[in-house]
């Protein structure tokens, strides 16, 4: 159950999306993000939806993982949606079930709660795209490249960049232990799924008293180990691979500046898809 | 009388993933009560997830499993009371010890029982003593002890359930020789004192040789052999080919028998093996 979880996970490939330079991915993705928050209109949110659909496509990541991924967020989803249902009186009242309360379903609720489901799904689709297809330690590599600035504030960069790394790299093993853990646990009777919410946060205990114990343990361990291999934490490494950007990555540039160019450009002449969807409805 | 059925198991991992893995294929067997029952089988063939379909901490995608005749997955209540007939000890158990005392982790299983508690007091000792702890020990915290006594304090807090199978997962990996020794005879008391029904999972074949009455080999997934001590390690390369071996007793009589093949062939224990050669050389001496 708990080993389902395939946010943050990396899988594998040999698409163009999983050759482009992750630092051009972090910046893209970013860049993707933002613009996702200057939609005005159903036009460039759908452009950008379409897009992270077609990235998927292209980055042959099995639709079954994509939705598991999005399965995780479907109470986020509905509750959002259900907020803006609730909050927004616009447009005409389509449906007011209780005379007495001031509440309606309204076009405008509608079409706002629509609008931002299909944001929210977007920026889960584009930034688990991102992990799905960079390996933690490329991802780590890409960062502590594109925080090298912040040097000349005399922060340590690669310590940060190394502390990122073990932790991700930590995620996997830590759940595996809590599977472990609570599995034990288990076995030795406890219950871990029903009782009310005190009681079920008291029968977490026996699982995160070990798990803290066996972290502390885990650390030791490896810093042990990182000594052992002469590694100091200073910012004189080189690496093995070095990052370099080629054209396929100047290429998505190119396209990332054009979309962005097209999402602003849309909100300024203000095409008010809101009125054409209404009318539909 | 059969305590425990296995009936057709098959279970997978990682579903829709590029990792899926099946982890068990049609898996069939029987253990009787009172049993000892050895599992051996090369890394990644099954065992861990066999063990625990035992007690439905996973549950068979196909087949059943039968605990005195009564299928353990039909509803909360069965679940719960395959829990608590069938002890599962896993791997490396000394990490999972989370409460101040020894005495206060021990009595975690009999707690959940659902014990009166005098009686969860006098489990708690009774199980203590099996593993050699005394009132000291008891009353200090489990992250004091050493590994060895970790290790005994965690395996005492699943017999005190009194479990009708005990099932340990690789109990002796880690140990010191003397602590291997002591922990497996522990082990033995707990079953002739109780008449339980014990199942070890280990890589170690001299100490299934030495122990089990019968042995089931499993090999990706599936049970690959199943026999008595005899049946199971007189197949020498078939063990090897699933990437096992034999006791080391038995390695040594079967090279010394390529020399002088008067030599007794069902040898699987150090101690057979001393035997055998003690009274091999008085025959020579006498000729």
């Amino acid at each position: 159950m708990i080993k389902d979880i395939t946010i943050g996970q990396f899988f594998p490939g040999d698409s163009y999306i999983h050759k482009l330079d992750p630092r051009a991915k972090i910046i893209i993705t970013f860049v993707f993000i933002v613009a996702l928050f200057l939609c005005k209109n159903y036009f460039s949110l759908g452009l950008l939806f379409f897009i992270s659909i077609a990235a998927i496509v292209v980055s042959k990541i099995s639709l079954r993982v994509i939705l598991k991924g999005l399965k995780m967020i479907v109470v986020l989803v509905v509750f959002t949606g259900v907020l803006q249902i609730l909050y927004n009186d616009e447009g005409t009242v389509l449906w007011k079930p209780f005379q007495q309360l001031d509440f309606a379903v309204t076009s405008g609720g509608i079409i706002s709660s629509v609008f931002i489901i299909i944001r929210i799904v977007s920026l889960i689709l584009f930034s688990s795209l991102l992990t799905y297809t960079t390996s933690p330690t490329m991802l780590t590599d890409a960062i502590e490249r594109l925080l090298s600035p912040l040097k000349l504030f005399k922060i340590n960069v690669s310590s940060l960049a190394m502390m990122m790394t073990i932790a991700l790299r930590f995620i996997p093993t830590l759940i595996e232990e809590i599977d472990i853990i609570m599995s034990a646990q288990k076995a030795r009777g406890a219950d871990l799924e029903t009782g009310t919410l005190v009681q079920r946060a008291k029968a977490l205990v026996p699982v995160f008293i070990p798990l803290i114990v066996n972290s502390f343990r885990r650390a030791y361990e490896l810093a042990f180990a990182m000594e052992c291999r002469c590694y100091t934490g200073d910012n004189k490494r080189t690496r093995m691979k070095e990052m370099k950007l080629a054209l396929r990555d100047y290429l998505a540039f190119a396209f990332v500046a054009v979309t962005v160019a097209a999402v602003i450009a849309t909100g300024f002449f203000d095409i008010s898809s809101f009125f054409i969807f209404e009318r539909v409805i | 009388m059969v305590i425990l059925e296995v009936k057709n198991v098959s279970y997978g991992y990682s579903h829709g993933t590029p990792f899926e893995i099946a982890a068990l294929r049609d898996v069939s067997f029987s253990v009787e009560k009172g049993e000892l029952v050895g599992i051996i089988g090369h890394t990644g063939s099954g065992k861990s997830t066999l063990i625990k379909m035992l007690n439905s901490l996973l549950k068979p995608e196909s087949g059943q499993v039968l605990l005195n005749g009564k299928d353990i997955n039909t509803d909360k209540a069965s679940i719960k009371e395959a829990r608590s007939k069938v002890g599962l000890c896993f791997q490396y158990p000394e990490y999972q010890l989370f409460e101040e005392t020894c005495a206060k982790d021990i009595a975690f299983g009999p707690k959940n029982m659902g014990l009166s508690e005098d009686e969860v007091r006098q489990r708690v000792l009774r199980a203590a003593e099996f593993v050699g702890f005394n009132k000291e020990l008891l009353n200090r915290s489990p992250f004091d002890l050493s590994g060895g006594q970790k290790r005994r304090c965690a395996i005492a807090g699943v017999m005190a359930m009194f479990p009708e199978i005990l099932v340990l997962d690789e109990p002796v990996a880690g140990l010191d020789p003397a602590g291997r020794r002591e922990l497996m005879s522990m082990i033995e008391n707990y079953r002739k004192a109780t008449g339980a029904t014990v199942m070890i999972v280990s890589h170690s074949m001299d100490d299934i040789a030495r122990i089990a009455d019968r042995i089931l080999v499993m090999n990706k997934g599936s049970l690959a052999e199943s026999g008595t001590v005899k049946e199971i390690f007189s197949k020498t390369d078939k063990l090897i080919e699933m990437g096992l071996s034999v006791p080391a007793a038995t390695s040594l009589i079967n090279k010394l028998r390529l020399k002088l093949p008067e030599l007794d062939a069902d040898v699987y224990t150090t101690e057979d093996a001393a035997r055998i050669l003690a009274a091999f050389y008085k025959r020579r001496k006498e000729q």
